[in-house]
């Protein structure tokens, strides 16, 4: 998928599309964005699946994209489930990407390869949540294997190498690990300078939301920085990311992000 | 036998736990865990070091060293600043990046008093002074183990151990337990170091760097704490 700008609107240049993965119509008017829904034709995602998607957005182009559902992950346990997606961003291109949460069913192995290439001058919002997944009797954390690499270039510079690797087991609630939490969130914002007093009024907006997970952050390289959230509900990872990105986007385009509507 | 005499006392000196890399100075998160009332006394200790063990200490720190072994053996700098890039793009808490910045510039100075002859640490302490390189203790440890003729399981074996022994004064000053107590702790972590050796060995290179959340979300925490005496 290309995007690109024309007469300050940012349009679908060209578009690949081929199996089970789809892009709905850019639904305009909702915010200064395009919004754009990945679709996916089948109900989920089967063992020995592999979708790639390519998203470039050119020089100024600006949108949202989304999944228009979770991410479901069935029983995989010879080959995995994988999923890899290149995004590049132009100078002045925006992308704020935020799918739906994964769902690994009981016996899932699912590894998801992200790489950004990206201008200094571009600007990138990632999400990404992990719930407990799903499984016939109603226990968590069934699946065998969470993966996700992501990696991040600005102006052919690595700045971020970031590799979960989340395997349920004997120590998986424990400390260093998920310490009794559910779901697992990670918001990455990139062409962001996070100064010391903003990171103390996100860390204490954060903390005023009340919600009983926890909340890091931290600046990264690049420049950019991370958010990394432990929740006992998706809602709630949510609630932490929607606070970040609505000062982003205050900042960045002096307006608030708008919820998804789906469903 | 004066050779290997020798390299057992190298080991000694790189290893102990007064060796001057800064590290007392950092408690890689533990800080975090002891005022959230997680860590509290010896058993509750053993599941943070035991967590470590498993998870940076093998997917990090002790990978890291095996590949600059390697790349050493090579004669191959090149891979030796990829692992010192990797190393640093990996490292998401801020504080633990610089940490381990810091740790990897004071210990290649004295890493390469102790080793004068040797190129790749020349090269690696000429890297970070003019910041071609970042700078890591993984990396010091694996040229110096090297250096100083030491095979890499045995190397690593060392590297562990000690990593776990700075932590381990570092939590019986803090938390506070008694010297019996971080000892007995430090024996039974000891019999378990094997076993991440050998995980580490197995490692393949897209397994590199893998997150413990739980360790990471406190060393991103640990920013934010209002009373901090460790600087990570």
């Amino acid at each position: 998928m290309e995007l690109a700008e024309r007469r300050g609107r940012t349009e679908i240049q060209s578009l690949v599309e081929e199996g089970a993965l789809r892009l709905s119509r850019p639904v305009y008017g909702v915010g200064p964005d395009p919004q754009l829904y990945l679709i996916h034709v089948g109900g989920g995602c089967v063992e020995g699946d592999v979708y790639e998607l390519t998203v470039v957005c050119h020089t100024g182009s600006r949108a949202v994209l989304t999944t228009q559902s979770a991410t479901k992950v069935y029983k995989s346990p010879v080959r995995p489930v994988t999923q890899s997606l290149a995004i590049e961003l132009a100078p002045g291109g925006c992308l704020d990407f935020r799918p739906d949460v994964i769902i690994p069913y009981e016996d899932a192995r699912y590894h998801q390869r992200t790489h950004v290439r990206m201008s200094s001058s571009a600007r990138l919002l990632y999400s990404e949540i992990l719930t407990p997944g799903w499984s016939a009797d109603g226990q968590w954390f069934r699946y065998s294997e969470c993966r996700s690499w992501l990696t991040v270039w600005v102006d052919d510079r690595p700045v971020l190498y970031d590799h979960q690797w989340l395997c349920p087991g004997a120590t998986f609630s424990g400390l260093g690990q998920m310490e009794g939490y559910t779901h697992y969130g990670s918001l990455l914002v990139m062409g962001y300078e996070l100064s010391h007093p903003t990171h103390n009024v996100l860390a204490e907006s954060v903390q005023n939301l009340g919600v009983q997970g926890c909340v890091g952050l931290s600046p990264l390289p690049g420049p950019g920085f991370m958010v990394r959230v432990f929740g006992l509900s998706t809602d709630e990872v949510e609630q932490v990311f929607h606070v970040v990105r609505g000062r982003i986007w205050r900042e960045w385009y002096g307006a608030m992000p708008q919820r998804l509507r789906k469903y | 036998m004066v050779d290997m005499m020798d390299a057992l006392l190298i080991l000694l000196q790189l290893y102990d736990s007064n060796f001057p890399s800064g590290a007392y100075a950092h408690s890689w998160g533990l800080e975090t865990y002891i005022q959230d009332g997680r860590v509290r006394d010896a058993a509750t200790f053993r599941e943070y070091l035991e967590a470590h063990l498993r998870g940076p200490l093998v997917y990090t720190d002790g990978f890291a060293f095996r590949l600059v072994h390697e790349a050493a053996a090579d004669h191959d700098f090149e891979r030796v600043a990829t692992v010192d890039g990797r190393l640093y793009v990996n490292n998401v808490p801020q504080e633990t990046r610089s940490a381990a910045c810091r740790m990897g510039k004071r210990l290649v100075v004295i890493a390469r008093a102790l080793f004068p002859g040797e190129a790749l640490l020349a090269e690696y302490e000429q890297g970070v002074r003019a910041g071609h390189v970042h700078g890591h203790p993984a990396v010091v440890y694996g040229l110096a183990a090297r250096a100083a003729g030491v095979d890499m399981p045995r190397g690593l074996a060392g590297y562990l151990y000690s990593s776990l022994a700075v932590q381990v004064q570092n939590g019986v000053r803090a938390i506070p337990l008694g010297q019996t107590d971080g000892q007995k702790l430090l024996s039974a972590l000891r019999v378990q170091i094997p076993d991440s050796v050998s995980r580490v060995l197995e490692l393949q290179d897209c397994d590199f760097g893998a997150v413990s959340p739980g360790l990471e979300m406190a060393q991103l925490r640990h920013s934010q704490l209002h009373v901090r005496i460790f600087m990570s």
